[in-house]
């Protein structure tokens, strides 16, 4: 069930009228029944996978509460090792075929839907309980809704029970207001997936299926990557995040406009940001205050000296933490290469922190300097775009070649794809309507760096002024958005 | 107190300690300066910090540290 | 007070939404021979009821059929007709009360072969079909699972033509778009009949060969699940069904030969599973040596699209063995 589909709008209508209009005390149940048709309609083999995970988490919460020590592990190697198998198997294969030249078949495995974001939520909510920050859910439906919840289960934001409950289970009222301000951000994700990512998508399938072909335009097709990702990524995070206000339901923010970031770190802060806060909380600091890790540190303290000792295995935690999230993109190499690259930039910064800090203070470089600031933004996007090279090739050495080509045969042309396949066959007009989009987003994303909440202002403005907005979006998405046959689906939706 | 403003400002100097109370609400210590401060704090008054401490609660403000390291010791 | 303006607010904003639009889709889409086509047979009933793809629409001449079989005929065979189309197409005559005596379906291999593409005619043959319990039906067969602007705003398709707005103004205000009159649909390349025949004037389309290739993976499920609902349906109504595949130019046939033989084969077994009668023409067993309608000349592309006059013998071949 696309989120641009008919299908989807009537399914999301009707989930919401009945919502408020049966008893309050049967909300919850009704969102539990719409998620689990919501999740049978992505293909019924994949309902094993979830009530699988549900099931198993569920129990383990309660086991781990009543204090067992063997609660904790056993759930996670279930629930991981589910995700590990049907992810993982191929990859194993083909590289131990590779390795030793055996011939071991791959196999037909399915990866069912949203899988990662389940099982990400599922144990961080068993972490939640073992470290008694949440009391283990009680009612098992109750707990199914937390895992299938149907607007973020397919593509995040990643949940945290602590915060999530609450709002979930909650009996909530009519509220036109909060219907409205659904609406607009639904909208507003829709033009960020129509007009911008898959508009987008042209250059970016040209460029990186044809790079052997169309030599060069690694630049072109780089930036337009920037653009079709966020665009698709956090467009689809907004719908979800449209509907489930209109749902009185509260979830995570997943971007903070990821392109203003200074540091790879601070991208990391703004971009995926229930990956990063997930990773943090539940690998990135159990690694870091392990024992082996605290033995570690103190070797380096005295080998090293006592800054750079203390930092290092922060720094080697980091590199493991990024490798899981480079594998996480999907198992293969160029994959793993993406999240070392992160991950060995945001160490280094960190052990040289120190030194960044007495280089500024050297050249007088304050924390207002208005031109630092700036390089530190154009710098950052330039490093996250070379990472991008890696996250959409085909290969490492793709990226490599794609990157080399992009130097020593620079090219650029918006006639680079096929005219046949633009909005009214003309290169330009795509062009163009990508442009307009990212200028949009670019005012939109100024705004809320600068403090305002566009969707809070908008909502305070004249009635006509808010109809105007709302209709040009809604236009904007039939007049300058991507030809239907252009587009796929979310890209994140196959995570 | 003091050694532990003193290990606070050594990591991140760039904020006031005696009267912030949102040192992680409003990003000024990030990941990095979290487990510094813990592997410093480990060290100095020998106690042992878990992952289930690492909660905004315990790191928003140097009385906050505080309290946690005295509960930890006692 | 407030309850009112909780409520007037949305519906005012969907009533401009809707205002927008509906004056969008009457500025932007012009009208097109499938408004005629199916108002014809929701307003008429035929003996012979001919559905099918363009080779059905420009190969199959109904004033021809009727001269040899003493049938009323009508076309209602075109363009990117597919399957799903040519099943609602029938249900909607029949529940129109103009059930046909028989269906003549003509049967393109490429079409099993291909997904439905999302452009203005697939969304104009679902948007021309009067308001009914089928078009509800058609609605969830064919608009559910597109993109929402393909049902929502199909004046999308014809975005980049807003020069053409003063002709479509013309055309819907005048008698010929009232009385669905066919006079606009005559170019140079080609004629539409009033019996829903497309005549094909002489000149050359398309000679570049593109050998498409029939086989299980390429097979679209639903081409073949509302096939089987049609013949059903023809069944259960007591229609007659012939299904008809049309001659094809010697070298497209010698190019792809392998698939049009797997394409009869598939026909003919559904022919027997159901109980028609298929007519290949591709297989040569049906055009007596005498009877050349093989001859790339006589067609207007290497696809099988054959000129007027061409047409004219085939459906007089065709009608003799009806």
């Amino acid at each position: 069930m696309s989120f641009v589909s008919v299908e989807f709008l009537a399914f999301t209508a009707i989930c919401t009228a009945g919502y408020y209009l049966i008893p309050k005390r049967a909300q919850w149940v009704w969102l539990l029944i719409f998620s689990y048709v919501y999740y049978l309609a992505q293909g019924p083999q994949y309902i094993f996978f979830i009530l699988f995970a549900t099931a198993i988490t569920y129990l383990g919460g309660l086991w781990a509460e009543s204090g067992s020590k063997a609660a904790v592990p056993v759930t996670l190697l279930l629930d991981f090792g589910m995700l590990a198998a049907v992810k993982y198997t191929n990859f194993m294969i083909g590289n131990l075929n590779g390795l030793f030249g055996t011939e071991i078949r791959e196999m037909r495995l399915l990866l069912p839907l949203g899988i990662s974001f389940y099982t990400f939520q599922a144990t961080g909510y068993l972490l939640d309980v073992h470290w008694k920050r949440v009391r283990a859910e009680r009612n098992p439906f109750r707990f199914a809704l937390f895992l299938s919840f149907f607007p973020q289960i397919l593509q995040g934001p990643i949940g945290r029970y602590g915060r999530l409950a609450d709002s979930l289970y909650a009996e909530k009222e009519f509220d036109m207001e909060r219907i409205l301000r659904g609406l607009y951000r639904i909208a507003w994700g829709f033009f960020k997936k129509i007009v911008i990512a898959d508009n987008a998508a042209l250059y970016v399938n040209t460029i990186f299926d044809n790079y052997a072909t169309l030599r060069g335009y690694g630049i072109l097709g780089v930036l337009m990557y920037s653009a079709q990702l966020y665009g698709d990524f956090s467009g689809g995070i907004d719908v979800v995040l449209g509907i489930a206000e209109m749902l009185g339901v509260s979830l995570d923010e997943n971007f903070r406009q990821p392109y203003f970031a200074v540091s790879i770190t601070d991208f990391w802060h703004r971009w995926h940001i229930t990956l990063g806060t997930w990773m943090k909380d539940y690998l990135f600091y159990p690694i870091s205050l392990s024992r082996w890790m605290g033995r570690f540190g103190k070797w380096c303290k005295t080998h090293m000296g006592k800054s750079t000792g203390r930092a290092m295995p922060i720094c080697v935690a980091n590199v493991i933490v990024f490798l899981v999230v480079g594998v996480w993109h999907g198992p293969a190499w160029h994959n793993i290469v993406y999240g070392l690259y992160n991950g060995l930039i945001i160490g280094i910064s960190g052990l040289l922190a120190k030194n960044y800090r007495e280089a500024r203070k050297r050249l007088g470089i304050g924390k207002d300097t208005r031109w630092f600031y700036i390089f530190q933004i154009l710098r950052t996007f330039v490093l996250v775009n070379i990472s991008w090279y890696f996250d959409r090739a085909g290969s490492v050495g793709q990226a490599f070649m794609m990157m080399k080509d992009s130097i020593l045969h620079f090219a650029f042309s918006i006639n680079v794809v096929d005219a046949g396949a633009c909005w009214s066959g003309s290169q330009t007009v795509t062009f163009c309507a990508i442009l307009i989009g990212c200028a949009v987003l670019f005012v939109h994303s100024v705004m809320e760096e600068r403090g305002v909440s566009v969707g809070e202002a908008l909502c305070r403005k004249p009635l006509p002024v808010r109809f105007a907005v709302l209709l040009l979006l809604v236009l904007s998405l039939v007049l300058i958005g991507s030809e239907p046959l252009s587009q796929g689906g979310f890209i994140y939706a196959n995570f | 107190m003091d050694e532990l403003i003193e290990i606070l400002e050594d990591i991140q100097p760039d904020a006031d300690y005696e009267t912030c109370t949102t040192l992680i609400d409003d990003g000024i210590l990030d990941s990095f300066a979290i487990l510094s401060i813990v592997s410093e704090l480990e060290d100095a008054f020998d106690i042992r910090i878990t992952p289930a401490e690492i909660i905004p609660e315990n790191f928003n403000s140097a009385k906050a540290l505080y309290a946690m390291v005295q509960r930890l010791q006692g | 007070m407030r309850t009112f303006k909780r409520v007037a607010i949305p519906i005012l904003f969907l009533a401009i939404l809707v205002g927008v639009n509906t004056v969008c889709s009457y500025l932007l889409i012009p009208y097109t021979f499938t408004r005629y086509k199916l108002h014809t047979i929701e307003t008429e009933t035929f003996d012979d009821l001919i559905l099918g793809s363009s080779h059905g629409a420009t190969n199959i001449d109904p004033a021809y059929v009727s001269h040899v079989t003493k049938r009323s005929a009508f076309n209602a065979a075109q363009g990117e007709e597919f399957p799903v189309d040519s099943y609602f197409f029938l249900k909607d005559a029949v529940t129109a009360g103009h059930v046909p005596g028989r269906v003549i379906y003509e049967f393109d291999p490429n079409y099993w072969i291909t997904a439905q593409e999302v452009d203005s005619t697939f969304s104009g043959l679902f948007g021309e079909m009067r308001m009914s319990g089928t078009k509800i039906q058609y609605f969830f067969a064919k608009m559910w699972k597109a993109d929402f602007r393909t049902f929502c705003a199909p004046w999308y398709f014809y975005r980049e033509q807003w020069s053409l707005i003063p002709e479509n103004l013309e055309v819907k205000r005048s008698d010929v778009y009232r009385n669905y009159g066919i006079e606009i649909f005559d170019t140079d390349t080609q004629t539409l009949e009033q019996d829903g025949f497309m005549a094909i004037h002489p000149g050359k389309w398309n000679d570049q060969i593109v050998p498409r290739e029939w086989s299980e993976a390429m097979l679209q499920k639903d081409a073949r699940k509302f096939f089987a609902m049609l013949a059903e349906y023809c069944g259960r109504m007591k229609i007659d069904l012939v299904v008809v595949t049309t001659p094809i130019p010697d070298e497209t046939l010698r190019a792809c030969a392998d698939s049009y033989a797997a394409a009869s084969e598939e026909m003919q077994s559904l022919a027997e599973q159901y109980g028609f009668r298929y007519l290949d023409f591709t297989s040569g067993q049906l055009l007596s040596e005498n009877e050349d309608l093989t001859d790339p000349d006589l067609f207007a592309d290497w696809d099988g699209h054959m000129y007027e006059e061409t047409a004219e013998r085939f459906s007089q071949v065709l009608a003799e063995l009806l």
